[in-house]
């Protein structure tokens, strides 16, 4: 054939895509959907991850904060600035508003983590300020509106991403973040200047970038305890309100992608279902033509070129979708869940690849193989229909005394193991987003349950230690007085309340697994709120520590000091039925001789009444209900709107998959069809032939899916919590979820039914005719 | 009389495509008659088998079988009628490639309410040890045996052979004339037989000849032969 001659077979591809477009319209459908998703999500999260790595940069992003109890003296400041860092003021108020949760306070900055505008204006008056968006958002504020403290009121002039606060963490130690009751505002100077209570907050950045900027902080520490008494020290590299986001993008974007190369593979599984279905229904043709000298490979071209233009096609315009509509979508999330400064969408090759070059490459590559492969046969074997790839192939015995129609049914599915094995897989895969979509939300219900009927008490008050007492280094007389001021004043009269002692140690790195501050209570011997043998030695783990670390009774546990290479190991003695955290329990004399704390230290109350009368600066952490479940109430926040679209996008899937290989078969038995209706059968009776095969696969799929799920999705969720967040959420399969992803499916599979239903009924008996000419 | 054809009609295609297949066709077939309708390609013979088989219907015309009118039988009514009078024998056998034999067979018996016993059919055909196998392990005689089972078993009133022969060798198709045969006369069904092979007349009891959509000869055979009598080697 000479190569300026244009192939004739080409004009077959408008009939083909005309008498098949239902078809390529479902497959184009699937890919278009995974891929516009996925690549919007890519363009968005690496457009972010741009903005939020030039952040640093560009809104000149503090290396780490410390909080000191007074206003730093001009001699003080001096030192620390000889250590070689710049140092800001960062100074702060909190605020509890009327409607619930709290307002952490800033006036505008100017040199260091500055203000990202991201609607309205900066406040001007006094009665004005600007709020962090994310918050706003959660809480249906925005520009206008006002904000209502206890004793005043703002108007919110606009709203506001600061660089220290991408991910609204109120306190680092916190499991997890809170954009809905906790949030962040700027107001003027002036403004701020009349705010009773300020906590002294410095921030700094170092002159010179370090190498290691754990061993610089380390140095950096160890200097400025030299010179003032610390309340809390966050380096940058440290601090979850600044890393946390970053982290998690990264994250997300490897889960995306996976996702779509397992819905390729399986769309490239179809194609090459519906590959050897036109093979078989072409098969006289290909005979001819391979007898009348065209090429296998030009067949394999001819052939081919369907699959890959419904793939490329769908990439090109998924990809544009993905660009415009989808970015948007994927940036809602981001912008729902983070406080992230405005972004520049930025062309990104590696999401062009990732989702055009790569999925194309699977489907021509899965779809190239099995074409060759269905090609191989000669032009004799074409022309009578013989492609069965084995000759004089038994069959499968099936009991006479069974009824026909039942073994006609398990001869279809023996017949079309292959489509229904990927069916089986779709089904899975499917079922694998649905029950992720609906179990998630359960989780964080259940977890939210079972935290409320397992509290240690209904308030554990954290006191606010200076660092100072933990500082066995320093000896002076001020330090004295502080702590004899500081005991006396964190007396309670509350008849409720309980001492404990405390102190936070931390988990080593380990790979996969989000490391967590540990809180050790030292524990009175007759507790009325820790029902534990207190003897001494003892040591017990909650059984959040021991379900996320996979730790048992007898293990030996190492923790470490912060901010310190101190190493500390317990034997565990037993495991506490006690969710809410990540936390071990041993005597308080014992916690208090291990760390040097003195015999009548504590740190903080159990109690099952509010304790009003310590003096609010003393009390950190108040951990009741709403503080345990700020996880939970979060990962609803971020997570909620994107499960209902992976419930949409596996519903979406499995009517394409269904009806696409449902199809096929019918397709492939249309003679056998037309032949059952000739001897007397009626529409109905066919149907039930064909649709119970696949009625009884979709609902085995199903049902079989449940428990393989469930076995394979608690260790997924596990290691998914375990990477995610600090502290430990329990893994709960609910069943009536599982029941209703069944449902859903079932419903969805009855949808296709109907459809089949439709195509058996068009198979006209004139097809069995054909053959006889 | 057990079926009558009455004035049949039957075009395909369109203005100047139109073409005229069957230009008025009147027939009577008595019960247990076995009736040959020959003629050559494009006739009209098998699309007039299609008509009186329900597969196809008449532009005009009207089929009465055992006194009821096909014309006006709806979809599902058409279904039961074949289901209840039909057996179908096709030239390139058709049957259902994923069944075994026996299925194949027994899919024809679960029409019927007083269906042929099928162990006794299977060693009529010759079938019994290839009863297991599915169509594509048996040979073109076997097949057919197959497929003449298929129709049989559920005792039709009519059974409908289009080319029986078509796809055989010499031999074989004479086995499978002389199945029909014993068919026609062990069970009393009516046959009617669609063929081009002028030989096979001689087994009929009467003969139709069909040229341009009309019968242009038509008469009782008075020197009916046995199958395995006939010769067009």
């Amino acid at each position: 054939m000479s190569a300026n001659k244009r192939n004739p077979l080409r004009k077959r591809f408008a009939r083909e895509l005309r008498s098949d477009f239902g078809k390529y319209a479902v497959i184009f459908l699937l890919i278009l959907m995974s891929i516009s998703f996925v690549s919007g999500f890519l363009v968005a999260d690496n457009s972010m991850i741009i903005a939020y790595n030039e952040g640093f940069e560009k809104y000149h992003v503090e290396d780490g904060h410390f909080r000191v109890r007074n206003e730093l003296n001009n001699a003080q400041k001096k030192q620390i600035a000889a250590a070689g860092v710049s140092l800001y003021p960062l100074y702060y108020s909190e605020e509890e508003l009327v409607h619930g949760g709290k307002m952490r306070i800033y006036p505008i900055r100017e040199e260091v983590n500055l203000i990202c505008l991201m609607k309205g204006e900066l406040p001007q008056t006094n009665d004005e300020i600007a709020v962090d968006r994310m918050y706003a958002d959660n809480n249906g504020l925005t520009v206008g509106d006002a904000i209502e403290a206890m004793e005043r009121t703002w108007k919110i002039s606009g709203l506001v991403a600061l660089p220290d606060y991408s991910c609204l963490f109120e306190n680092n130690s916190d499991m997890m973040f809170d954009s809905v009751m906790f949030g962040v505002g700027v107001i003027t100077q002036n403004a701020f200047d009349s705010m009773e209570e300020v906590t002294y907050n410095y921030a700094w950045t170092y002159n010179t970038a370090p190498v290691s900027p754990a061993e610089r902080s380390e140095e950096f520490l160890k200097e400025l305890r030299e010179i003032v008494t610390l309340e809390d020290y966050v380096p940058q590299y440290e601090n979850q309100a600044i890393t946390f986001t970053g982290e998690d993008m990264g994250s997300d974007k490897a889960m995306m992608e996976a996702l779509l190369y397992i819905i390729m593979g399986i769309v490239a599984f179809v194609f090459t279902v519906t590959i050897k279905d036109t093979i078989r229904k072409e098969s006289s043709v290909i005979g001819t033509l391979l007898a009348s000298g065209y090429t296998r490979r030009e067949l394999f071209f001819h052939y081919m070129t369907m699959p890959a233009a419904v793939t490329i096609a769908a990439a090109l315009v998924g990809n544009i979708l993905g660009y415009t509509v989808f970015k948007e979508v994927a940036a809602d999330m981001y912008y729902g869940s983070y406080s992230l400064p405005t972004y520049v969408t930025v062309w990104n090759s590696e999401a062009f690849w990732k989702t055009t070059l790569i999925p194309c490459a699977i489907m021509v590559i899965v779809t190239g193989v099995a074409l060759m492969r269905a090609l191989r046969l000669s032009p004799l074997r074409f022309l009578r229909h013989d492609l069965s790839g084995r000759k004089n192939r038994r069959a499968f015995f099936l009991p006479h005394h069974l009824p026909i129609l039942s073994r006609y049914r398990l001869r279809i599915v023996l017949q079309n193991l292959g489509s229904y094995a990927l069916l089986f897989v779709g089904i899975l895969f499917a079922n694998m987003l649905m029950m992720f979509g609906m179990q998630l939300p359960k989780l964080l219900e259940y977890f939210e349950e079972s935290i409320t009927g397992n509290l240690i008490a209904r308030y554990q008050y954290v006191l606010n230690v200076p660092l100072s007492l933990t500082d066995s280094s320093s000896s002076s007389l001020k330090q004295l007085g502080d702590i004899l001021t500081y005991f006396n004043d964190v007396e309670t009269e509350n008849s409720t309340a309980e001492k404990f002692s405390a102190y936070v140690l931390e988990t080593p790195e380990t790979p996969g697994i989000r490391s967590d501050e540990v809180m050790l209570y030292g524990i009175d011997e007759h507790s009325r709120y820790i029902q534990l043998p207190m003897d001494q030695g003892q040591f017990y783990i909650s059984s959040a520590y021991a379900e996320k670390y996979s730790i048992h009774t007898g293990d030996t546990i190492t923790l470490l000091k912060q901010y310190s290479d101190e190493v500390y190991e317990f034997h565990v003695d037993g495991v506490a039925d006690y969710m809410g955290a990540v936390v071990a329990f041993l005597p308080k004399q014992d916690l208090n001789r291990i760390f040097d704390l003195g015999d009548s230290t504590f740190v903080g109350y159990f109690s099952d009444t509010p304790i009003t009368d310590i003096p609010k600066e003393y009390i950190g952490t108040v951990i009741d209900e709403e503080a345990l479940t700020k996880t939970s109430r979060q990962l609803e926040v971020s997570m909620g709107d994107m499960m209902y679209m992976v419930d949409g996008f596996a519903v979406i899937m499995y009517l394409i998959l269904i009806y696409l290989l449902s199809r096929m078969i019918i397709e492939k038995n249309a003679n056998a069809i037309s032949l059952t209706k000739i001897l007397g059968y009626t529409d109905g009776e066919v149907s039930l032939i064909y649709i119970v095969s696949t009625t009884i696969v979709v609902i085995l799929s199903m049902v079989l899916s449940v428990p393989i799920l469930s076995a394979v999705m608690v260790p997924v969720f596990e290691n998914m919590m375990r990477e995610m967040i600090s502290g430990w959420l329990p893994i709960h399969m609910d069943s009536s979820t599982n029941i209703l992803t069944v449902v859903i499916g079932i419903t969805s599979y009855a949808v296709v039914a109907l459809l089949e239903y439709r195509k058996i009924r068009m198979v006209a008996m004139e097809e069995a005719l054909k053959n006889v000419e | 009389m057990f079926l009558e054809l009455r004035e049949i009609r039957k075009s395909y295609g369109k203005n100047e495509t139109r073409t005229e297949v069957l230009k008025g066709i009147n027939l009577s077939v008595e019960h247990g008659e076995l009736v040959v309708l020959l003629g050559p390609s494009g006739s009209g013979k098998s699309t007039l088998l299609n008509i009186i088989g329900g597969i196809d219907r008449a532009d005009s015309g009207e089929i009465i079988i055992e006194g009821e009118s096909m014309e006006e039988m709806n979809r599902r009514q058409l279904s039961l009628y074949r289901r209840n009078h039909l057996g179908y024998i096709f030239q390139m056998y058709n049957l259902i490639p994923n069944l075994t034999v026996r299925e194949n067979i027994e899919v024809g018996a679960y029409l019927s309410n007083h269906p042929l016993n099928i162990e006794e059919l299977l060693d009529v055909l010759g079938l019994r040890e290839h009863q297991d196998k599915l169509p594509d392990q048996l040979s073109g005689g076997q097949q057919q045996r197959t497929s003449i089972g298929r129709a049989i078993i559920k005792n039709p009133d009519i059974l409908l052979c289009d080319e029986p022969t078509g796809a055989l060798d010499y031999a074989t198709s004479k086995d499978i004339l002389q199945l029909i045969e014993t068919v026609n006369q062990t069970y009393g069904n009516t046959i009617i037989i669609v063929t081009h092979n002028e030989a096979i007349k001689g087994m009929a009891d009467r003969v139709v000849h069909l040229r341009d959509g009309m019968i242009r000869k038509e008469y009782r055979n008075e020197h009916k032969i046995a199958a395995r009598e006939l010769d067009w080697e």
